[in-house]
């Protein structure tokens, strides 16, 4: 019903859109200058909110741009290194000189507090001034700014999973984070990691770079480059695709800037940023040039942990009339590596190993805008990148094999002569992924009015995503195994894998009606995504997936005490869906060898060993998208500098995809006793032989993982306090999250029965179920003096509810048990007491292990001081967990304990020069 | 000691607040230990008189006045032969950077700060894993697997602002002070310390006399964590004073952590006079008083041990020049007790049904007592011969006090000692061109030592801990040191320059004789120190 709606919606929108061009519109035209040098300023932008139209200026400062007629209208205008301005306009305006003021902390304007604009979704803009105070070090550090967020860890080693509207985090929404770059999409969906006991696993490499369905590494990505962050936590525009949990949109620097150094340290992190921005010439436009350097620790006692990260990046931009259409025209290029890759600890020099891991990323994208406001099309954009990233792990191991182990040589099902491995032996393994990544994008946009009071944007566009992988994979030597046991993958190279080819079309539309004090906003989203280029048995191939997005809101303005008072109440519907990435499509397969044979004498010519070896094939062919549905409604309320919003929402994720262990049976023949004494080396046929049966298990791909997020976000403002000199921003969100399995739960008690293992597997009715609850109020009292160049703030976070809980969802008794022929019988409590032979299936767990973990109120403050000592050198620190109230409590073993958190400091000097 | 080489590069830019506006005041180099200096650095220790002499050029009659902003950066090594204090190591060597400033806004205020970053390395640091150990002594925790290098890094900032209410000055303050360490061997460990002082002050006159007072709570936090990786099973040693021990063995993870925490406050009333002439007798008097509440907590929340610390200090300055002669005469004084307190916990069952068990507190005891005190009488006087050049002269002693006592059993570790010494110091102003030259002696004198503790002569970690520290307070000793400062005056009074100093110091004799087959009988510390700095 949604999609029909959609569709009539979209198609009665087209079809009076191009019949509504004769309605009027005015051009506005300017300059925008820099008030002390009166030059103007190039790429400076101009955006106007209530339409959701914007332009950017050309090389001498100059803008011009149409809109359907209005009563007023309000210019947002923003370059780098300047400050931001709003500008009202009435109906009938002249050319317009703006001027815009160098950022200084000694202006008023001067705000550090993240940007609500957005009537109808929450997206939250985080501006230049508020990401230079925040002092960050990775893009994970901005998001503190946001309602919900709470104070992590102070460091960018630990490849922390992005956690959004959540208590606590998973995979399924770091894996469905959406992080775009000037709007070009960052993937590692082309990342396999396939080897025995780090199959899939994203924390292979937990101190480097290698990693694999987690989503993007946002410590690779500088915020030195970025101008500005816009998060969209709720529901993201239809143009957004392939993303589940939410969107990251960075905007990188350009433009005309002094020549700026940044240099921050911490106890953890040293950073240094050099970068400029040159005007070339009026015709050949400007080029930024950036680069940073990053070495970083998870812990200050541990120097295998060390991060380090060199990024460059070099920004060109440039305008040229063609006719009467003005073309924008970027191009991008970034580098990021690794540096200082070997990494070290006493386990490694004791031991004589290496351990290294190396990551390069280049990326070049191009970007064209026309404007060129023809009657059916004002602006077509087109967005083509290529990434090629080379992320390697070399281990040089020794490995101490304790017991007898096979080397597993076989490549066909059956017995199989095998040969020991020796106890002690030096192997090496290494792991390379090259995903190269193609991205384009066609965008088109039209926006006009219907009537004076009614008008509307639409954008359609597609785009194609290639990611294929060039790399070798898993190396490793079968015969050295460097983590011996009896399950073994013969990987295949990363290069034989076929590419992720994925296409996708959207058609995104705004309504907006506004009359008196009344105004209706509807953004209407349909986007359309394929996955080509997949095995015909693959449930995802060619299907077309359809992503509805709505979204509505109404807005009453009228005085309150002489001031514009605006509420505003909005709802909106998504379905976002996340594809699996090239891991979960093409695991490799596992072979298994069961030793069979063992006959080990001294002499190795008499040696027998064989194996029986079985293949798996964890492929799941049924693997589907990850569905996020979301639902949000809320209310926003302005006043004389006061806001007020809250949003409630909901988010069902029932496909998240995961390696599932899953149970089979399995049966050879085995041989124990020899049935004679034999002399030279002997023959399975000299031993007494039966038939095993057993069960095995190995990991496959599937969409079991299931995340519902509830939850209610607010925040409040309050606009400068004179007495104080300060503003305050309080922020907070109330979540519920449940995490769950969506499959059975299927346990085999580790024990042995006349010396074999246990025969029976049981299954559970109901998922293993995590209830998680978190409540927290984010105060922030940022105390500006201008006449001083002095800002500072308390930022107090109080964490009133955090409580987490293991369900009881999962029957004490199995509803079916398997047995090792593979059969599935149903079987009741009663029958289990009755029969000892069951009486192991009873899954009974201390009682403490449900009890909720609840932790008690707590309060941490962190203060920020920053001072401006001259218009060029800015000088910052910090300290956080300065004050740090966490009372003691009983956790869920009635031990009493305390959360501590240990003081962390830090410095940083901006200079521009 | 310790604490006193990690800032000793902060102090040295202290001093560096420089340049001569008049002639009483013709130095690069304020130190707070010298009467003629010390009287400045007491009077801005309270923000409303940093503001009262900033808008008040009269106020500063009689001081020294100085740069006010300064960027510096240094080294600084040190190595030890023979015996040396098993949480300082025999060899640190700390290299930093600093900047101060400070500025006056008409009908507003003053606003002053400074910022500074230190990178320090300290070798055969054994037996200690806290920063800064004293302030929480006798109270320390380590493990028994040997001396590793110790890398440590502080980074602090200080600022505040004055302003004035017609004729009544007041002033904030907040000082905030970070210092992380590491040790990259095993057992890896690390500590967090952070130092957060705030600071009110009020300041008024009556007459010729000024009255300031001043309020300053502060709050200590350090938390250790330690991670055995190679030794399974790592014993941790909780130190409550005379090297005695409580351990515990490592559980699952190798793991161990404690938070200590200090919680205190400082008050201080100065009273100075103020000067109609430069020749004028001056007097200036200070009293502060000073509590701090220590607690530790282990990671299974226990609060093992506490301790409460009185310090009361005084100091009177008197000078009075006589043409081109100054005198100076400095008496500052304090005296500290400390008492502690050790907490019994016993391991209780909880829930009988589900076999749970939880630490709870069973008894107190109250058996630790350590008392310090600290006195110094120094006469200067100081000759401006010219206008260009002046000789300083100084003697002075200093009287020393340490006891530590312990009830049952009954234990005391006492040190008593006069320190002697003269400063002598030339200064010439040329052109462009300034130069200073400092040289100090010192003599270091025993009154009476005793050391009466039962430790048996094989209990090395004990002997470390206790009887090391004693015989170094104890010791009969000489030191020396030297000190050259050149500047540069660039245009409009800025001024680039270097700073080099040396000092010697040596045992000339280990005063106790016993049964301990441990302590060197030689003992020497030799100490380099350079730094650049720029004044503006």
């Amino acid at each position: 019903m949604n999609l029909k709606f959609i569709l009539v919606h979209i198609l009665l929108f087209i079809t009076f859109s191009t019949q509504a061009q004769t309605t009027q519109k005015i051009t506005i035209k300017g300059k925008v200058m820099d008030t002390e040098t009166k030059q103007g300023i190039p790429f400076a932008s101009i955006y106007i909110a209530d339409l959701y139209q914007g332009t950017g200026c050309d090389m001498d400062g100059n803008f011009q741009l149409s809109i359907p007629v209005k009563k007023s209208i309000v210019l947002q205008i923003n370059s780098l290194g300047y400050a931001p301005k709003k500008l009202e306009l009435g109906k009938k305006s002249g050319f317009l000189y703006i001027e815009l003021q160098p950022q200084s902390i000694e202006l008023d304007e001067f705000t550090v507090t993240a940007n609500y604009q957005d009537k109808i979704g929450g997206n939250v803009k985080i501006g230049q001034e508020a990401l230079e105070y925040i002092q960050p070090t990775s893009v994970t550090d901005a998001l503190l700014l946001l309602p919900g967020s709470i104070t992590g860890s102070n460091n960018m080693q630990a490849r922390n999973n992005v956690s959004f509207r959540q208590s606590g985090n998973d995979l399924s929404t770091a894996f469905g984070m959406g992080v775009t770059v000037d709007g070009i999409p960052m993937s590692n969906d082309g990342n396999r990691v396939q080897m025995s006991g780090f199959t899939g696993n994203s924390a292979i490499d937990p101190n480097g770079n290698s990693a694999v369905n987690a989503g993007i590494d946002l410590r690779t990505l500088s915020t030195d480059h970025i101008e500005s962050i816009t998060v969209t936590k709720g529901i993201a525009s239809a143009k957004e695709g392939n993303l589940s949990s939410g969107l990251i949109q960075l905007h990188s620097k350009k433009g005309e800037t002094p020549l700026r150094f940044r240099t921050k340290l911490d106890p953890l992190n040293k950073l240094l940023y050099i970068g400029k921005g040159f005007k070339l010439s009026d015709r050949l436009g400007t080029l930024h040039i950036g680069a940073d350097i990053v070495q970083s620790a998870a812990d200050v006692r541990e120097i295998k942990s060390a991060y380090n990260r060199i990024t460059t990046q070099i920004n060109y931009n440039n305008v040229f009339y063609w006719g009467e259409s003005k073309i924008n025209f970027d191009q991008k290029l970034s580098f990021v590596s690794s540096f200082n890759n070997m990494k070290s600890d006493e386990e490694i020099i004791e031991n004589q190993e290496k351990y290294k891991t190396t990551y390069q990323r280049y990326t070049w994208s191009t970007r064209l805008e026309a404007t060129l406001n023809k009657p059916i099309i004002d602006k077509i954009e087109l967005f083509v990148s290529a990434d090629f990233s080379k992320d390697n792990l070399f281990h040089d191991k020794k490995v101490f094999n304790q017991g007898i182990s096979a080397i597993q040589s076989s490549l066909v099902e059956g017995e199989s002569e095998g040969e020991y491995l020796p106890k002690n032996y030096r192997t090496s393994y290494s792991i390379e992924n090259k995903p190269r990544t193609t991205y384009a994008r066609i965008n088109a946009n039209k926006s006009g009015n219907f009537t004076s009071h009614l008008n509307y944007t639409i954008e359609a566009g597609g785009t194609m995503h290639r990611i294929k992988n060039k790399g070798k994979g898993s190396i490793v030597d079968p015969t050295r195994p460097p983590f011996p046991s009896s399950s073994f993958i013969r990987p295949r190279p990363n290069y034989a894998i076929p590419a992720l080819v994925n296409m996708a079309y959207y058609l995104d539309s705004k309504l907006r009606y506004e009359k008196e004090q009344h105004e209706f906003i509807s953004a209407l989203g349909l986007r359309g995504t394929q996955m080509f280029n997949l095995p015909q048995q693959y449930t995802l191939h060619n299907k077309l997936l359809l992503e509805p997005r709505i979204q509505f809101s109404y807005t009453l303005h009228h005085k309150a005490k002489g001031k514009e008072m605006t509420n505003t109440f909005r709802a909106g519907f998504g379905i976002e869906n996340k594809l699996p990435s090239a891991d979960y499509l093409y695991p490799d397969k596992i072979y298994q060898d069961f030793i069979v044979l063992n006959a080990y004498f001294e002499d190795p010519s008499k040696r027998l060993l064989i194996t029986n070896t079985k293949i798996h094939n964890p492929e799941n062919p049924q693997i589907r998208e990850n569905k996020n549905k979301k639902i949000e409604i809320g209310w926003d309320m302005a006043w004389n500098g006061y806001n007020f919003s809250l949003s409630a929402f909901q988010e069902k994720m029932a496909g998240g995809i995961e390696y599932f262990t899953k149970y089979i049976p399995v049966a050879y023949t085995y041989y124990d006793k020899l049935k004679y004494p034999v002399d030279g080396k002997p023959s399975k046929e000299d031993f007494n032989s039966y038939l095993k049966k057993d069960f095995t298990t190995y990991n496959t791909p599937t969409n079991s993982s299931k995340v519902v997020k509830k939850g209610i976000e607010y925040r409040i403002r309050i606009p400068r306090i004179e007495a104080i000199k300060s503003e305050i921003e309080i922020n907070g969100a109330y979540y519920k999250t449940l995490y769950t399995s969506g499959v059975p739960v299927m346990f085999r008690p580790s024990i042995t029965e006349n010396n074999k293992p246990y025969q029976f597997v049981g299954i559970y009715d109901g998922f293993d179920k995590t209830y998680s609850e978190r409540f927290n109020t984010n105060l922030w009292i940022n105390t500006h003096i201008p006449k001083l160049k002095l800002i500072f703030t308390n930022f107090f976070q109080l964490i009133w509810i955090r409580s987490s809980r293991l369900g009881k969802n999962v029957d004490v008794y199995p509803s079916h048990y398997m047995d090792t022929d593979g059969i599935i019988t149903h079987i009741t409590p009663e029958e289990i007491e009755a029969d000892p032979r069951f009486h192991s299936m009873k899954r009974d767990f201390l009682s403490a292990k449900y009890n909720t973990n609840r932790l008690p109120v707590s309060m941490v403050l962190n203060l920020k001081l920053t001072k401006e000592l001259n218009k060029h050198i800015r000088l910052s620190f910090f300290a956080n967990n300065l004050l740090d109230i966490n009372p003691i409590y009983q956790n869920n073993y009635l031990k009493t304990q305390r959360n501590w958190k240990a003081p962390f400091f830090g410095a940083e000097i901006i200079m521009n020069l | 000691m310790k604490k006193i080489i990690c800032t000793t590069l902060l102090l040295w830019s202290a001093c560096l607040l420089t340049y001569a506006q008049n002639d009483l005041s013709l130095s690069l180099k304020l130190s707070p230990e010298s009467p003629d200096h010390k009287g400045l650095f007491s009077l801005r220790e309270n923000p409303a008189l940093i503001h009262w002499m900033a808008n008040d050029s009269t106020f500063s009659l009689g001081l020294p006045s100085f740069h006010k902003n300064i960027i510096r950066s240094g080294i600084y090594t040190t190595k030890t032969q023979g015996d040396f204090l098993f949480h300082q190591g025999n060899h640190t060597l700390a290299g930093g950077a600093y900047a101060s400033g400070e500025k006056h806004y008409t009908h507003l205020g003053t606003l002053y700060g400074s910022a500074s970053y230190v990178r320090e390395y300290n070798k055969d640091v054994s037996l200690n894993y806290a920063i800064n150990p004293m302030d929480y002594y006798p109270y320390l925790v380590a493990d028994s697997l040997g001396s590793g290098k110790v890398r440590k890094e502080t980074y602090t900032v200080k600022g505040g602002f004055g302003f004035n209410l017609r004729k009544t000055y007041l002033g904030v303050y907040g000082e905030y002070e970070g210092i992380v360490s590491s040790k990259q061997t095993d057992p890896k460990q690390s500590a967090y310390n952070s130092w957060f002082r705030m600071n009110a002050g009020i300041a008024t006159s009556f007459r010729n006399q000024i009255f300031s007072a001043y309020i300053q709570p502060e709050l200590n936090k350090q938390h250790i964590s330690v991670g055995g990786y190679k030794h399974a099973s790592v014993k941790y040693f909780q130190f409550y004073g005379f090297g005695e021990w409580s351990h515990k063995e490592s559980k699952a993870g190798y793991n161990y952590g404690r938070m200590m925490s200090i919680k205190g406050v400082k008050s201080n009333i100065t009273f100075k006079r103020r000067l109609n002439h430069i020749e004028d007798f001056n007097y200036q008097a200070s009293l502060s008083y000073h509590f701090q509440r220590m607690d530790t907590e282990e990671n299974t929340y226990k609060n093992l041990f506490q301790a409460n610390t009185h310090q009361l200090y005084g100091e009177i300055i008197l000078s009075k020049r006589f043409g081109k002669w100054s005198t100076y005469l400095l008496y500052s004084g304090d005296y500290s007790i400390r008492k502690g307190t050790e907490s019994i916990y016993e391991n209780k069952e909880v829930s009988e049904e589900q076999s749970l068990y939880d630490y709870t507190k069973v008894g107190e005891n109250q058996l630790y007592k350590l008392t310090q005190s600290h006195s110094n009488f120094t006469l200067k006087a100081t000759n401006h011969f010219s206008n260009r050049q002046a000789i300083e002269f100084s003697l002075g002693s200093k009287l020393l006090y340490y006891k530590e006592t312990y009830l049952s059993p009954e234990k005391e570790i006492m040190n008593s000692i006069v320190q002697p010494f003269i400063d002598l110091s030339y200064k010439l102003r040329l052109q462009k061109h300034q130069m200073e030259f400092y040289s100090k002696w010192e003599s270091r004198l025993p009154l009476s030592n005793t050391f009466k503790t039962p430790i048996s002569s094989d209990n090395f970690m004990a002997l470390q801990q206790s009887y090391i520290p004693y015989l170094i307070r104890g010791e009969s000793a000489q030191a020396f040191s030297l000190q050259a400062i050149h500047a540069y005056t660039l245009k409009n009074k800025q001024r680039i320059g270097t700073t080099i100093g040396l000092s010697y110091y040596y045992r000339s004799k280990k005063n106790h004789e016993s049964a301990y087959q441990i302590g060197y009988p030689n003992r020497q510390q030799t100490t380099i120190n350079m730094s650049l700095f720029y004044l503006f």
